[in-house]
């Protein structure tokens, strides 16, 4: 596992919002998915704002895809982007690293600590990585962080509901390079 | 409008307006969750706090009486600022709203009400006015009715006929929306609750504020406001009643100061309004209000409200000229007071509310306690941008042109 610190800005009042931006831009909610025969694992609320995001476990297909879970999200763009990176994010580890990784981020960006730093499995390519990283900008907004988090609670409760496979990793299909 | 001299007056009062946001002048367009401190109640807090922080009654030392003056005065002060008479009616000090409503729930729809009474309310109430009553339907056996909406969240006469019937004991129903601004026709609500014997709450949370208000003509049985609406300190609020209702009434809480003797197995109340005061209230709360109360009358409900309408004309063009901007609550401007909730086509309110922030602009974005009106919107926040007498038209000119901006980033 390699371990990196979040990049600081110059100034930490305006920098989360420009990675924000930039992040909403690359993960820019495509078309509603099919979800036919998909299972819901789980579901998060956002207590302040009403936003949700809910877990749901794909259908088996064949060929098979990935991811096999999807997050599914009603709510503001720092909670799509966030949603969407550990969508893409957890399909590349096994299901207990998946889970670490969930507590790793939930533990930055709620943490009272700024130089919490996120150990990235090193299975993660260098712009998911990056993401990653940018993601733990809106631990300087205190408001915001929640918008962050959700995907990320969600996603560790829906792991705890997938039963492993006897490779002791998280369902995943073996087409991907 | 209020002349810019006045205002640039009034804004001078507001220390906090002379501060900055993320660096940039602040425009404060928050004052549906609560409002600005004038100077003078700042100096109101800090002259009882610094020279007299005695306990009110019962101190038989200068201090205390002088503190006991000033939270007389305070009460006083109420009475005119609500057009109180109290022969008739009084003001009881309570943390807030919430708590005002909390306190008719409890002391009198819990003791009063049964499974043939029903309580009518709308659905675009604020938490602090439908949860308490769900609670008192619960228990109580009564029913909640609610009034039905137009698709832009105002009432019709015809719905509010039909919902208000014979078996209707409280209509409590808010003043004025804190989503959307509307004034519901109080009038009607009133006729119609009148005719059928029932009694009427007004959520005063936004309404107080905003409008002159005389409780003589606005003939409610209840209002409920909050002091740091209406530029007052944050934990203190009042609940106005009519004196025969309170003293019909059982007590809300129980302890000292609401007693008139205690014996080992029972106790005997005070009069109104002590026997709703249980314990040491909020004494540097009730004189700061009192202090707020008296600097809105100084400067005028009835020109505030007129400053109010003349922002809304203009926020209501300027934000017309935006097409990507849905508004929500009703077209015509005598219907709604200064809220202004919105959404921009395809951007989550979170991220408009952060954007506009970091252009030194505060609102707030969420679904401001109203989940039923979000869900009669089909929606689940907005952004609301909410005006006091201390705001501008350049303020909203600001405002639109942040939109403008962070609508070209975000989409
Ligand atoms: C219409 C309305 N009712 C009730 C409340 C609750 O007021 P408080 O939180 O001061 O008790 C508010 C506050 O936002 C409000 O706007």
């Amino acid at each position: 596992m390699r371990e990196r610190e979040s990049l600081e800005s110059e100034d930490p009042s305006t920098e989360w919002r420009e990675l924000l931006i930039s992040l909403v831009k690359r993960y820019h909610p495509g078309e509603r998915r099919d979800l036919s025969g998909a299972t819901l694992l789980r579901r998060e609320v956002n207590r302040s704002c009403g936003d949700t995001v809910t877990v749901y476990r794909r259908a088996e297909e064949s060929p098979p895809r990935e991811p096999v879970l999807l997050l599914e999200v009603q709510g503001c763009a720092v909670c799509k982007a966030s949603a969407a990176i550990a969508e893409k994010v957890l399909p590349l580890l096994p299901a207990t690293q998946g889970g670490e990784l969930c507590r790793d981020v939930l533990r930055c960006i709620e943490g009272k600590d700024p130089g919490d730093r996120l150990r990235i499995p090193s299975e993660l390519p260098e712009d998911l990585a990056r993401d990653l990283l940018d993601l733990l900008a809106v631990r300087r907004a205190p408001a915001r962080r929640r918008c962050a988090t959700l995907g990320w609670e969600a996603a560790l409760a829906a792991l705890a509901l997938t039963p492993p496979d006897p490779s002791g990793t998280l369902p995943r299909h073996e087409t991907r390079e | 409008m209020t002349s810019s001299t006045d205002i640039i007056g009034i804004r001078s009062d507001f220390p906090a307006l002379n501060g900055t946001m993320r660096g940039k002048d602040l425009v404060y367009f928050d004052n549906g969750a609560t409002s600005l401190k004038p100077q003078i109640v700042m100096d109101a807090l800090d002259g009882y706090y610094r020279e007299y922080s005695a306990n009110i009654h019962r101190g038989v030392y200068e201090m205390s009486e002088r503190a006991t003056a000033a939270f007389d005065r305070a009460r006083e002060t109420m009475y005119r600022f609500l057009g109180v008479d109290p022969e008739k009616g009084e003001v009881i000090f309570t943390r807030g709203t919430t708590e005002s409503i909390n306190l008719v729930a409890y002391a009198w729809g819990m003791n009063v009400l049964g499974p043939e009474d029903e309580i009518v309310l709308t659905a675009m109430e604020h938490h602090s006015n439908i949860v308490p009553w769900q609670q008192v339907a619960r228990r109580t056996g009564a029913s909640l009715r609610f009034i039905p909406l137009t698709e832009e969240g105002t009432l019709e006469e015809d719905g509010i006929t039909a919902t208000i019937g014979p078996r209707t004991r409280l209509v409590a129903i808010t003043g004025m929306s804190n989503v959307t601004g509307y004034v519901p026709p109080l009038k009607t609500i009133r006729r119609e609750a009148r005719r059928h014997g029932a009694l009427v709450l007004l959520d005063g949370a936004q309404y107080v504020s905003h409008h002159p208000v005389d409780v003589q003509d606005l003939d409610c049985d209840f209002l409920a406001f909050s002091g740091h609406k209406l530029c007052g300190p944050t934990g203190i609020g009042g609940l106005y009643a009519r004196r025969t209702l309170l003293e019909q009434m059982e007590p809300f809480h129980f302890g000292g100061d609401m007693i008139r003797e205690v014996h080992l197995r029972e106790s005997t109340w005070a009069n109104v309004p002590e026997k709703f005061e249980a314990g040491t209230p909020n004494i540097a709360g009730a004189i700061g209000m009192a202090a707020a109360a008296e600097y809105l009358m100084n400067v005028g409900m009835e020109s505030i409200a007129r400053h109010e309408r003349e922002l809304n004309a203009y926020m209501y063009d300027a934000l017309s000229t935006l097409d990507y901007v849905t508004l929500y609550g009703p077209v015509s401007d005598s219907e709604r007071g200064g809220i202004f909730s919105m959404n921009l086509e395809g951007v989550h309110a979170h991220d408009v509310g952060s954007l506009l922030d970091q252009q030194g602009v505060a609102v707030r974005t969420g679904f401001h306690c109203a989940q039923p009106l979000m869900a009669h919107f089909g929606i689940t926040g907005t952004v609301r941008a909410s005006f006091y007498l201390y705001n501008t038209p350049d303020e909203i000119d600001l405002f639109v042109r942040a939109l403008e901006r962070l609508y070209g980033i975000l989409r």
